[in-house]
């Protein structure tokens, strides 16, 4: 009992980051109707500023986190400012779009490479000391960390999308864009908001991943594939959602690894992602849009 | 056309015998991407279907072959037909389910499969050695004066021409048009007869077996694989290739392949430049040239095959479509509805509806909007699933088909938002129409035949173009046309499956008054000369009046009123149905 409990604890606090990738795969694809294939390659490329920071600026992790939140706020917004808008306006199909976002993941791939090499880069802990207990149950401070972290972001966020003017505007996009626009909604600046805040939700999400196991390309796309998985679990239409298809992804995971093998943790995710989308495509809290002629 | 095309690859071929070996080397990995790349270009360019892992089907042909060199000792060239076999039949497998994503959720999907086939050959080490990887035995025959890197490049070489040539003929024909029927519009590709779910399923199918033909190709071209070189970067490379080729376009994917492939391998000191460049090069061509390089401005455009001539005016041309029903088994009705009742959430959309249809009438439904008049044709298309009731076509229980197998029975329609194939040209548009009349499938297209059904069927849409009045716009994209047009093009498709029941969903509407005369007297023609049976949805009074002998008036899903059109106008329910209730002390 106490290993399975140990087991949740861990998995409630992976599934947290992956909480916070969905969330800003989630907010992108709703407001802007995107799915963004270059999220991978945003958190890529903030972590790695967040890393030179620490390494080579001597800066606190506080700083680096904020660095970090910054350059992919910005890659967001530049991303839909420069390219996307382009690409709209000559009525570009999903297709089309879903390239766009290819293309801007190989274009940040090489830029990561070119200034900052491809050798794995390893961060030194967020925090330390020993494991606090609680009863039989050990937790780790970065378990706590991360769950914390998770926590917080996703209270931000949704304060800023219940109480906030901007957020409201959001809300309004994402039920009818046309009426939004002509409500004098300023339509093209808040989808650069959301770019720019969905980067930054997932750079977090990376940053945090690779402070646990080490920096690179591929421990960012196997991030992105679990913040799909946990979107679709979700819903991939609902920010409550993409939460709760994060958290039970992550105790899943755990779980399988834990009780199963930990040969299954790399499949595991895509194993959901399938079984979810050919089963229940609309999601644990979707509803299926029907349809009509 | 063919004999330049037949002089290149002969020009190709004698490449073989002048480049060195690395030349020679890079060309043929190319050929292998450009045969992967034209599979992966069947599903999406032609069939709309979004596909991010197309690296896992090639990854399942290279392991299938390597694994029959290795294991059993089959010979490669056969091996890579095996490779084709299994990873088509998985890619059928993968595309079953498939079938019910689209866009974003299919890309995503196909996203998960590419990297679990990467996670399973590296796991399953028994079998695929894991990162180890295996060393197939190279494509080349001992004995030959040939030196084993020119034979690899004829051998792929030929192997590019074969795939080109299956491909054409595959897409040129019933099964091509199906796909891009489903690409288009699946709601009008179901309504003539096209089963969705086969050919989508089919798509995956063929792609995933020229994938894997490419997979093992590779296989024994390096001599070396290992599950790191099917990663989600070759998918990638796969899909920018077609993107940056043309997509749904055969030479496209090979332009597109080649040129990415030449510019990898002779651009590799640049590092992450090269990345950034191909990036940069995917995004350009999406925004300002989504046709692709093989639609650019300065190349010669690959024409669409169009009628040999525009041939102008209407009239003349014989309408040979429908059975003579009038004179056939008068008395019992064609379509006959009885006690049907559609709920969508809590609205009834229709409450109880009965309605019958005697063979050669023409019969009007009319009601205010939302009087679940379309839900009345989507039930009898089998778009929407009945709560209850009855409806039998020729004493065919119509409720148990499918809605491909709808047409089966000869009912046909348009449709109120004009549901035409918008970006394939006019006879295109008129040769699926045709489908139901049977003909060639994937397979037997593949190795060449159906020449004759397809001459047949382009005949008679020449023939139906022609009395309809549109013969000269049959070259042109479908998007193009005018409204009134598009109108009649749904007509004429719909005449190509031989309809007895015609089901017209506002064939007036938006069209002019002159343009509605010309309908009135095109519908007439058809009803008369062929006995076609009509049902006719139309806000349109006067067109409903002068054209049907009967009259069905539908309010909130119930029935209110039927009879002949004079009957109906001066039926107290109809007027107010549509003009409210009268107000005591007014009148108009």
């Amino acid at each position: 009992m106490t290993y399975f409990v140990q087991q949740v604890i861990s998995g409630l606090a992976t599934g947290s980051l992956y909480a916070l990738m969905a969330l800003g795969l989630v907010l992108i694809y709703r407001v802007c109707g995107v799915v963004n294939f270059s999220q991978g390659a945003m958190a890529f490329l903030s972590a790695l500023v967040a890393y030179a920071l620490i390494h080579e600026g001597g800066q606190p992790w506080g700083v680096a986190v904020v660095g970090a939140l910054g350059v992919a706020g910005m890659v967001g917004v530049l991303v839909e400012w420069g390219v996307l808008q382009a690409a709209r306006r000559r009525a570009a199909p999903v297709l089309g779009l879903i390239i766009v976002t290819l293309g801007v993941a190989m274009i940040l791939e090489g830029l990561a490479g070119m200034l900052f090499g491809h050798e794995a880069k390893l961060f030194p802990p967020v925090v330390s000391g020993p494991p606090l207990r609680w009863g039989a149950v050990l937790v780790t401070r970065e378990q706590l960390l991360n769950l914390g972290v998770g926590i917080a972001l996703v209270s931000v966020f949704y304060i800023f999308f219940r109480r906030t003017q901007v957020g409201l505007a959001l809300q309004a996009i994402v039920q009818d864009p046309g009426a939004a626009r002509l409500l004098g909604i300023p339509v093209e600046r808040l989808w650069q908001v959301s770019w720019g805040v969905g980067a930054g939700l997932g750079a977090v999400a990376g940053l945090f991943i690779a402070s646990q196991l080490f920096l690179d390309y591929g421990v960012m796309l196997e991030l992105l594939i679990k913040g799909f998985a946990a979107a679709v679990l979700g819903g991939f239409s609902h920010f409550a959602g993409a939460l709760v298809g994060g958290v039970v992804l992550g105790i899943l995971e755990n779980l399988v690894v834990g009780y199963i093998s930990t040969e299954l943790r790399a499949t595991f995710a895509f194993t959901v992602l399938v079984v979810a989308l050919v089963v229940r495509p609309e999601g644990l809290l979707g509803r299926l849009r029907r349809r009509r002629a | 056309m063919r004999v330049l095309l037949g002089a290149l690859w002969v020009g190709l071929g004698a490449l073989a015998f002048v480049l060195p070996g690395y030349q020679l080397y890079v060309l043929s990995l190319a050929g292998v991407w450009a045969i992967a790349a034209m599979g992966l270009n069947i599903l999406t360019g032609y069939t709309g279907q979004i596909s991010l892992g197309h690296a896992g089907f090639m990854a399942i042909g290279a392991y299938t072959s390597a694994l029959a060199t290795l294991q059993v000792g089959v010979p490669p060239w056969i091996a890579c037909w095996i490779a084709g076999i299994v990873s088509g039949g998985i890619g059928f497998l993968v595309g079953l389910p498939a079938v019910r994503l689209h866009g974003p959720y299919l890309a995503i999907a196909t996203l998960g499969f590419g990297v679990a086939v990467q996670q399973i050959l590296l796991k399953w080490d028994e079998v695929t050695k894991g990162y180890q990887g295996l060393m197939p035995p190279r494509l080349v025959w001992e004995g030959l004066p040939v030196g084993a890197d020119a034979q690899l490049y004829l051998w792929i070489l030929g192997g590019v021409g074969l795939a080109w040539v299956m491909a054409a003929s595959v897409l040129s024909k019933r099964p091509g048009r199906a796909f891009l029927a489903v690409r288009e519009s699946e709601l009008a590709a179901a309504a003539f007869g096209i089963p969705i779910a086969h050919f989508k399923a089919g798509a995956f199918a063929l792609s995933a077996a020229y994938a894997g033909i490419a997979g093992a190709l590779y296989a024994h071209l390096i001599g070396f694989i290992s599950p790191y070189d099917f990663g989600l970067s070759i998918s990638i490379f796969l899909v920018s290739a077609i993107v940056i080729g043309g997509l749904a376009s055969l030479p496209g994917s090979i332009i597109g392949a080649v040129s990415l492939t030449l510019l990898f391998h002779y651009m590799s000191h640049l590092h992450d430049i090269r990345s950034i460049l191909y990036g940069a090069a995917l995004i350009a061509t999406v925004i300002f040239l989504p046709g692709g390089l093989v639609r650019g401005p300065w190349l010669w455009r690959w024409r669409r095959k169009g009628l040999p001539s525009p041939c102008r005016g209407g009239g003349g041309g014989e309408v040979r479509s429908g059975q003579r029903e009038r004179e056939q088994g008068a008395g019992s009705p064609l379509l006959e509805i009885a006690g049907l009742t559609v709920r969508f959430g809590g609205l009834v959309a229709l409450d109880r509806v009965d309605l019958s249809v005697e063979r050669g009438e023409i019969v009007g439904v009319i009601g205010p909007n939302g009087a679940g008049k379309t839900t009345l044709f989507n039930v009898i298309n089998r778009f929407v699933e009945p709560v209850q009731g009855r409806v039998c076509c020729a004493g065919k229980d119509l409720l148990r088909l499918r809605p491909h197998q709808v047409i089966e029975l000869g009912i046909a329609r348009t449709f109120q938002n004009i549901e035409i194939f918008r970006n394939l040209t006019v006879l295109e548009n008129m040769l699926i129409g045709g489908h139901r009349g049977g003909g060639v499938g994937i397979l037997g297209a593949m190795v060449g035949l159906g020449a004759s059904q397809e001459r047949q069927l382009r005949r008679q849409a020449e023939e139906i173009l022609t009395a309809l009045g549109i013969a000269h716009l049959a070259p042109l994209p479908a998007g193009a046309l005018p409204l009134g047009a598009q109108k009649m093009l749904e007509l004429a498709r719909a005449l190509m499956s031989h309809p007895r029941l015609l089901l017209l969903d506002e064939p007036a509407a938006g069209l002019t008054p002159k343009e509605i005369e010309g309908l009135l007297g095109v519908l007439r023609r058809i009803h008369e000369e062929y006995g076609v049976t009509m049902m006719v949805v139309e806000h349109h009074m006067e067109f409903v009046l002068r054209l049907c002998e009967r009259v069905v008036v539908l309010d909130f899903g119930r029935v209110i009123a039927r009879g002949t059109p004079a009957e109906i106008v001066a039926h107290p329910q109809v007027v107010q149905a549509y003009l409210g209730r009268p107000l005591g002390g007014l009148s108009c």
